[in-house]
């Protein structure tokens, strides 16, 4: 018997076309582009193409003094602004020698914990959505809603917090902020369940994600990836354990693993991770220390010359903010580490080889932001 | 039959397929969250940051701004411009006060900055305009009476 | 009232109408009926337009709700009227065609799609006097007339000069010829029990629904329906995350309105099918036959709409296994156990 494809190779002659995924496209997650070539429905190889909101930020470090930066942070990336603010604030504090109060401390970790976990709904959501769930993307965004409540109730902004000062944060606690926090916590303990059912306990779901993108530790460590994604491939790199800053050797919480590093080992981490985060906030609220918000900073505020790179632990792995000063106002230099730079740079790899609708599933497990990686 | 790459046991597929649908079901027949924006609207905490007001002491009706620079000088946007001029008795005093909306990114650091108490942050954050010129506010301008008691947003503390 | 629970009573009356308003003109009679063809004609596309508008009310309506958010609020009371601001928005909008399109083959395409939905409208007993046409091999007829919709689809993706939608028409060819397999072979069994392919004969035939003998058939017939109408889980020819909308990506305007209605009409006419066929048809006390039919494709139609906003997606090649993998051979079974028990009962 002949072999079609061996015997008349021009008679199933094929050829391999390029596939513009965005940057205009319903789950790029913003202006990305990935040049795809396709064999069929196999994807050959991927090149994401991006800079499409290039807004300069580094740059813009350099004429704005430290306190006026602080905002502009919030919009590196935008679902984990307190990280951002964070790791900014250490880097100058750490070059201009300041002490946080203790309590202040125990305000960065509850706002950067809620944070988290508002970070990791809309991600959840958008995963959903990814997969052609639409209805999970509603549900997330009506706690996150919550979440963001209480952000503004605290800094008198949704998204944009601007909470973070060197040498502390803003304000205290309003008054109700405590119980209405507690009770969201009281809230959110079961809704990880809930997604369980909506999701991961559905056999389409599970099928989708099952041993897809699969990263495996050496090659997530040859691409600097970090957090979930680093988690879910088994490592339990986590900076709030590992490299410990700020109060966080105070609070009782699992770094959460996934040995599987498939696309359904990172929703898995992710998704405990939620419920990590809701612990810690729980902790910080009853071991609330009494005590001042902010130290004495003066107004004016010359840093002395030297360099910094101070990183924390955001939502998607390892932020960092590396700052020089040569003695003046305003930063001399600064270059910001964003995890999901490094993150998408593994893309090309985990998606060779698989179908089209396993790019959105694969793109989307390893929740990239793209503000943050155009800067 | 062979057994499918991934699929699970078909009762799981069963259970599994299920829960999901009760869980939409039951949402089905609860509250929707949804607020009818226009009509219903969500009260905002004290320290929502909206539009720069510099409201008036109800003892002079003035304004209590000294024309000190501040929050000019911290805005990192420049979206706060002051005009000063020399008054009667040679000091220096406010002429006009201009927060350019457009410039804005409420980011509150003018209301903290300021030490005479004289900004604030209202909740008023409905701005769009048809006429890009109406973004420029003139703040002194406005007659807006100042209370300590003022629960209207973002304050200095 | 009368003519409640026999509207079909109507139509005689209404063609001798016709047919004296021909002669009253001078024309021959032939006229008056083929004015009165053209009569029924219209009422069915109406009928059909009326009941597309109702079902995708309902459908936002319901997945608000679902969402747990309200749907349609704004136009008339709770947003009945939002349909129907869409469709004129729909109508008014500029049609357009794409450069690199295949003009004639891009502008046909919606109608083949909507053609074919349509045709089957006309042979579905709605009530004992209610069938546009009676056939006496109605089932075939219905089936048969779906099928070359998918020639519409394909038409779309191919003439749309984009690559989305050439994925998009490829899939769509692919999902549609596989499901047709087991979709048709669960419906033997309820032939098989009824012995006729009439459908007035099948429900007749129904004392108890045929559900209960065809659990099998009618599930199958169930989840072979949704991936019919690409509907999710199984929509992955419009995919809306993986290929923006599929195979009508490239298109707006009335000839997008007739794609969307296209859908909804092939959703309720196998929901249509399936009510008929497993859950007695228009069979029911108390009240007019053509409401126990409406009432019944509405529950089906409910569990179209439930799906598609709880489930995820396929994806492509998984979506070809349950078919040709868990669906057909399940649907050769269940029509070999039905046989069986046929022949030894």
């Amino acid at each position: 018997m002949r072999n079609l494809e061996t015997d008349y190779p021009e008679a199933l002659k094929t050829e391999e076309i390029t596939l513009n995924m965005g940057p205009q496209h319903p789950s790029t997650h913003g202006a990305l582009r990935l040049i795809l070539r396709l064999d069929g429905e196999r994807v050959v190889s991927a090149r994401p193409d991006f800079g499409y909101v290039h807004r300069g930020l580094e740059k813009m470090a350099e004429s704005l003094s430290y306190v006026q930066y602080i905002h502009i942070t919030d919009r590196i990336d935008y679902l984990s602004s307190i990280m951002n603010e964070w790791s900014f604030c250490l880097a100058a504090e750490a070059l201009a020698g300041i002490e946080v109060p203790r309590k202040a401390e125990y305000l960065r970790v509850l706002t950067a914990e809620l944070c988290r976990i508002s970070s990791h709904l809309v991600w959840l959501g958008a995963m959903g959505m990814d997969l052609g769930a639409f209805t999970p993307l509603t549900y997330t965004f009506r706690e996150r809603e919550m979440v963001l409540e209480l952000f503004d109730l605290l800094c008198g902004q949704r998204m944009t917090f601007n909470y973070f000062r060197l040498g502390g944060v803003v304000r205290d606690l309003p008054p109700e902020f405590t119980k209405q926090t507690q009770a969201f916590i009281k809230y959110f303990e079961r809704l990880p369940d809930i997604y369980d059912q909506l999701l991961s306990d559905n056999p389409i779901f599970l099928i989708r994600m099952r041993d897809i993108g699969h990263l495996s530790p050496a090659t997530a460590h040859s691409h600097a990836v970090t957090g979930p994604n680093l988690r879910g491939s088994g490592v339990a790199q986590d900076l709030r354990r590992c490299e410990p800053y700020s109060v966080y050797p105070d609070f009782d919480f699992q770094v959460v693993t996934c040995q599987e590093g498939d696309a359904l080992a990172r929703y898995r981490v992710r998704v405990e991770e939620m419920r990590q985060s809701a612990r810690i906030v729980a902790q910080v609220l009853e071991g609330l220390p009494e005590g001042e918000v902010r130290s004495k900073v003066p107004r004016v505020l010359k840093i002395p010359p030297g360099e910094a790179y101070v990183r924390v632990e955001s939502s998607r792995g390892i932020q960092g903010f590396y700052l020089v000063s040569d003695g003046s106002v305003k930063p001399a230099r600064c270059r910001i580490r964003v995890p999901s730079f490094a993150n998408l740079s593994v893309l090309p790899q985990l998606v060779k080889g698989v179908k089209v609708a396993d790019v959105v599933a694969i793109l989307g497990s390893l929740d990239i932001i793209i503000p943050e990686i155009d800067r | 039959m062979s057994r499918l790459h991934g699929w699970q046991e078909p009762w799981d597929i069963v259970v599994g397929l299920f829960k999901g649908l009760a869980i939409t079901l039951r949402q089905l027949f609860s509250k929707p969250c949804t607020i009818q924006y226009p009509e219903e609207r969500l009260v905002w905490p004290p320290r929502t940051r909206g539009r720069l007001v510099m409201p008036r002491d109800p003892e002079t009706g003035k304004v209590r701004c000294t024309a000190c620079m501040l929050c000019q000088r911290i805005c990192p946007n420049g979206s706060i411009e002051i005009t000063t001029r020399t008054n009667e008795a040679g000091r220096r005093e406010l002429a006009d006060y201009v927060h350019h909306l457009d410039r804005c990114t409420f980011c509150g650091l003018c209301v903290e900055i300021c030490t005479f108490d004289a900004l604030r942050m209202s909740h008023e954050h409905e701005l769009a305009v048809e006429d890009k010129t109406r973004l420029k506010r003139r703040l002194q301008a406005e007659v807006i009476q100042f209370d300590n008691t003022w629960q209207g947003g973002l304050r200095k503390e | 009232m009368r003519y409640l629970f026999a509207p079909a009573e109507l139509f005689p009356i209404l063609l001798e109408g016709l047919r004296g308003l021909a002669v009253w003109a001078g024309l021959p009679v032939m006229a008056g009926d083929w004015a009165g063809a053209a009569l029924v004609m219209f009422g069915l596309f109406a009928f059909c337009a009326l009941t597309v508008m109702v079902l995708v009310y309902a459908e936002r309506k319901i997945a608000g709700h679902m969402q747990a958010r309200i749907g349609p609020m704004r136009v008339g009371w709770h947003g009945v009227l939002q349909v129907i601001a869409d469709t004129i928005k729909l109508i008014v909008k500029e049609t357009w065609v794409p450069g690199s399109a295949d003009r004639w083959v891009y502008r046909c395409a919606p109608y083949v799609v909507f053609t074919a939905g349509f045709l089957a409208l006309i042979a579905l007993p709605l009530d004992r006097d209610l069938t546009p046409v009676h056939l006496n091999l109605g089932l075939i007829y219905i089936v048969a007339v779906g099928t070359p919709g998918v020639i519409g689809i394909l038409m779309a993706g191919w003439s749309s000069g984009n690559k989305y939608s050439l994925i998009g028409g490829m899939r769509s060819a692919a999902q549609m010829i596989s499901y047709e397999v087991p979709l048709l072979i669960s419906l033997m069994g309820v032939v098989m029990i009824s012995g006729t392919l009439d459908l007035h004969m099948i429900v007749e035939s129904q004392r108890v629904p045929y559900i209960i003998f065809q659990p099998l058939g009618f599930l199958i017939f169930l989840i072979s329906a949704v991936a019919e109408t690409n509907r999710n889980p199984f929509d992955i020819p419009e995919a809306e995350s993986e290929l923006t909308a599929g195979f009508h990506t490239e298109y707006g305007g009335i000839r997008f309105a007739y794609f969307f209605l296209a859908e909804y009409v092939n959703m309720f006419v196998l929901s249509a099918l399936a009510a008929t066929l497993f859950l007695g048809g228009w069979q029911g006390p108390w009240f007019p036959g053509w409401v126990w039919f409406l009432a019944k494709t509405g529950a089906i139609l409910f569990l179209f709409i439930w799906f598609r906003w709880t489930f995820p997606r396929f994806r492509a090649d998984q979506l070809m296994d349950l078919s040709w993998k868990i669906l057909t051979p399940l649907a050769f079974l269940n029509l070999l156990a039905t046989g069986l028990i046929l022949v030894l009962l």
